[in-house]
């Protein structure tokens, strides 16, 4: 579903991101780890086609996100780390500014985001404007809006800073059941546990460096992730 | 304290300022020559304003001292500095002051409300300082070049052109106040912020022509001026304490500048905390599920653009005023035909050119409509929702456009038609009445964002940074003047070779027609191109 090859990011002469390489099959939920500033977001921003980079590639389902952007951006849903939505909007406003972006049908729009809403108790507030919404209520409008057209690939940075305990059940519910469909997700986190029982591979990045991808079994062993994680960080000081 | 928090704001607009000289130098040239180059666009902007105002004082200031009326003099030229100021900085109060967006981060800190409000003034203060150079300048050398100034009255000009600003800042800042209470439990702020700035404008334009009209009314009555100025004390003051010198009238004249913004300064010290952080908040909306209508993309783009335009009253009120001139303007010209041709004719020769002389007017209040000059620079921290979609630049540009497009063009049609009736056309003037507006519209658009995209700032804490100080802005305003004073030089010479003026006219408009497609392809090119490498 998403292949990136050699992917290299320089911003001016620092290279943020250095030939990382990895692949990630429908079905699967893959978490992407790593310290502050290792490159996890700008790698994100190139997936999804909002940071033009030097070198490598970046295909989604086939098609080069350089050459066919429209064609990948139709396929995908981002989730930034920020939370900068349109505040001069009602929350049903912009989920229908996004579910007519993607063309989704009027009724299967009012169905999805009933349901969406209803999983995450937003329904009551999105007649309110964005502008009026707290951190964990703007989160929960984002992962609607990303899902409503139903994406066959979902990149997210740190979906579930500012959720509550609940909802993020409910999003690693989604999560799941997007997966189960055939779906693939590609996230970044620094809560570890979650990345431990949610994802079936896992990529550590340092310093724009991949240090370990693969099956979560095979990169952790039979320690926990968080050693592993804190062992390849000493090794690569 | 104080000094750190000015700091802040300094680098502010420094980073402000660096910014704007980096994206224009991302073309690879170098940003010095950019930096001169935009030095030269800002002299030129504030030249052509400080012209018009130097030849309208010079008009007045040796008949007014012949006759013995040094003090009227000063004390139209401190209304003009008001004026000036008052308009220049009225809708940009209440979003510097009450709404920036470092309101949260700033009131958690152990400041004194007194010193961020202080930091914030002083921003508004070295603007209005700026505003007023562009008075101040033209009407001290149309002074000095007929007139002799004693030494006590060339220092009480210059105290009055430091203390005039206080005041125009400390009404607006009272007025701002007053809105930003009013509004804090209203639904729709933006449009009741609109609505009541254009009363309070509505109501000083009137006030404001009622007090030239009084003045004007007193110089014809030479011999009983003082005396009739009783009621008006604070103008004779102003006027005597520079043509006089006078240092008593100079402290009554300073008092009254001052006082009022100190007393200000004193409220508004004591409430901002208030009104910073008392969110009231309205009654919660009910969302009743509904089936939405379904559009296609750009549509959706449109609307969203559309929706961001009208939910800010700082955009409104500094990028649409433009458009709500041009309707004044058509109005005025079919009501007030009488009075308009009156004030038109006093031009010497302009009788046989009445429907070109209306078509530059509505050309020169087209240039002032700023709506899509700032308009990539609005989409601010949330960039990143348009450049993730599905949707091709091209389209997010051409809603841009469209939008400017879509509210001034009904406007310049409205102008057109009351100058095509004013100046009694026949249907091909008629025609070319409604259509150079028109087409100079859709340029201003055009110049608007492609300044934009060139020089983008994303980063900004007030939408007023975006809005109106931003450096789009000031180009396509100068670059708007430059085009309107270019056209009256084409006209001028195609008529100095005898083609008839409807054929000037429609060469003109074949013109800027052509400069519009050939803008329209470098945005769709290189502009899309630029918008695809900002950071998001």
């Amino acid at each position: 579903m998403l292949r990136i090859e050699n992917l290299t990011k320089k911003y001016g002469n620092k290279k943020a991101v250095d030939g990382l390489t990895l692949s990630i099959a429908p079905g699967e939920i893959f978490g992407f780890i790593g310290h502050n500033g290792a490159g996890k977001t700008t790698t994100i921003k190139c997936c999804c086609g909002i940071l033009q980079f030097e070198e490598g590639e970046i295909t989604i389902d086939g098609y080069s996100i350089k050459k066919d952007p429209l064609e990948c951006k139709k396929m995908l849903a981002y989730i930034p780390d920020n939370q900068e939505l349109y505040e001069y909007l009602s929350g049903i406003k912009y989920l229908n500014f996004v579910a007519d972006i993607f063309g989704v049908p009027q009724t299967e729009r009012t169905r999805l985001i009933r349901k969406y809403a209803d999983e995450l108790e937003l329904t009551g507030d999105l007649a309110q404007p964005i502008s009026a919404y707290s951190h964990g209520m703007k989160q929960k409008l984002s992962i609607i809006a990303a899902w409503i057209h139903d994406p066959k690939l979902i990149i997210m940075d740190e979906p579930f800073v500012g959720l509550d305990p609940k909802a993020s059940h409910t999003l690693k519910e989604m999560m799941r059941v997007h997966c189960r469909k055939g779906g693939s997700i590609f996230f970044s986190t620094h809560v570890l546990e979650v990345v431990e029982k949610l994802c079936d591979k896992v990529a550590i990045i340092r310093n724009g460096r991949l240090v370990a991808s693969g099956r979560m079994e095979a990169v952790k062993g039979d320690a926990s992730l968080e050693k592993v994680f804190l062992e390849l960080e000493e090794n690569h000081a | 304290m104080l000094k750190a928090l000015m700091r802040m704001r300094l680098e502010a607009t420094k980073h402000w300022l660096t910014s704007s000289i980096r994206s224009a130098g991302r073309q690879g040239s170098g940003s010095r020559g950019k930096a001169i180059f935009m030095a030269l666009i800002l002299l030129y902007v504030a030249g052509s304003f400080g012209f018009l105002i130097y030849g309208f004082f010079s008009q007045l200031s040796l008949p007014y001292y012949n006759a013995g009326l040094g003090w009227l003099y000063f004390t139209f030229f401190a209304l003009a500095d008001f004026a000036l100021i008052f308009v220049g900085s009225i809708f940009s109060v209440k979003s510097s002051i009450f709404e920036p967006k470092d309101n949260e981060l700033l009131f958690s800190l152990p400041v004194p409300p007194s010193m961020i409000l202080a930091s914030r003034m002083f921003t508004m203060i070295a603007l209005n300082y700026v505003f007023g150079l562009i008075t101040t300048v033209p009407a001290l050398l149309a002074w000095l070049r007929f007139c002799p100034l004693a030494p006590g009255g060339l220092i009480a000009f210059v105290l009055l052109a430091i203390f005039i600003p206080l005041l125009s800042l400390a009404i607006s800042s009272l007025f701002a106040w007053f809105i930003s209470m009013a509004t804090r439990r209203v639904r729709r702020k933006s449009l009741m912020t609109t609505v009541f700035s254009l009363i309070f404008l509505a109501v000083y334009f009137i006030a404001f022509s009622r007090a030239n009209t009084a003045i004007a009314r007193l110089a014809a009555n030479g011999g009983s001026i003082a005396e009739s100025l009783s009621a008006a004390a604070p103008l004779w003051w102003i006027g005597n304490a520079v043509s006089q010198g006078d240092p008593v009238y100079l402290v009554y004249a300073s008092a009254l500048c001052i006082i009022p913004f100190v007393i200000v300064w004193v409220i508004l010290s004591r409430t901002i905390t208030k009104s910073v952080t008392t969110k009231k908040g309205s009654a919660k909306i009910v969302y009743v599920e509904r089936e939405s209508k379904e559009t296609s993309s750009f549509s959706a783009l449109y609307r969203r653009e559309m929706k961001r335009f009208f939910s800010s009253s700082a955009y409104v009120l500094n990028a649409g005023l433009g458009a709500i001139f041009l309707v004044a303007a058509g109005v005025a010209l079919v009501i007030r035909r009488e009075m308009v041709l009156e004030i038109v004719k006093t031009i010497p020769g302009v009788e046989s050119y009445l429907m070109p002389v209306f078509i530059g007017g509505l050309c020169v209040i087209s240039g002032i409509t700023m709506i899509s000059a700032p308009s990539v620079s609005m989409e601010g921290k949330s960039i990143w929702i348009v450049r993730s979609l599905p949707v091709t630049t091209r389209d997010i540009l051409n809603s841009k456009l469209l939008v400017h497009v879509s509210i001034a063009c009904p406007a310049s049609a409205v102008g057109g038609i009351g100058a095509a009736i004013a100046s009694d056309t026949s249907f091909a003037g008629a025609a070319l009445c409604v259509l150079i507006p028109a087409v100079y519209t859709v340029l201003t658009a055009l110049v608007g964002l492609a300044a934009n995209l060139r020089h983008t700032n994303l980063d900004w804490i007030s939408e007023m940074q975006a809005v109106k100080n931003s450096m789009s802005v000031i180009i396509t305003m100068g670059a708007m003047l430059f085009t309107a004073a270019a056209c009256g030089g084409i006209f001028y010479g195609l008529t100095c070779l005898g083609l008839p003026v409807l054929s000037c006219l429609l060469i003109l408009l074949i013109v800027i027609a052509v400069i519009c497609r050939f803008l329209y392809t470098w945005i769709m090119g290189r502009g899309a191109a630029l918008f695809e490498s900002l950071k998001v």
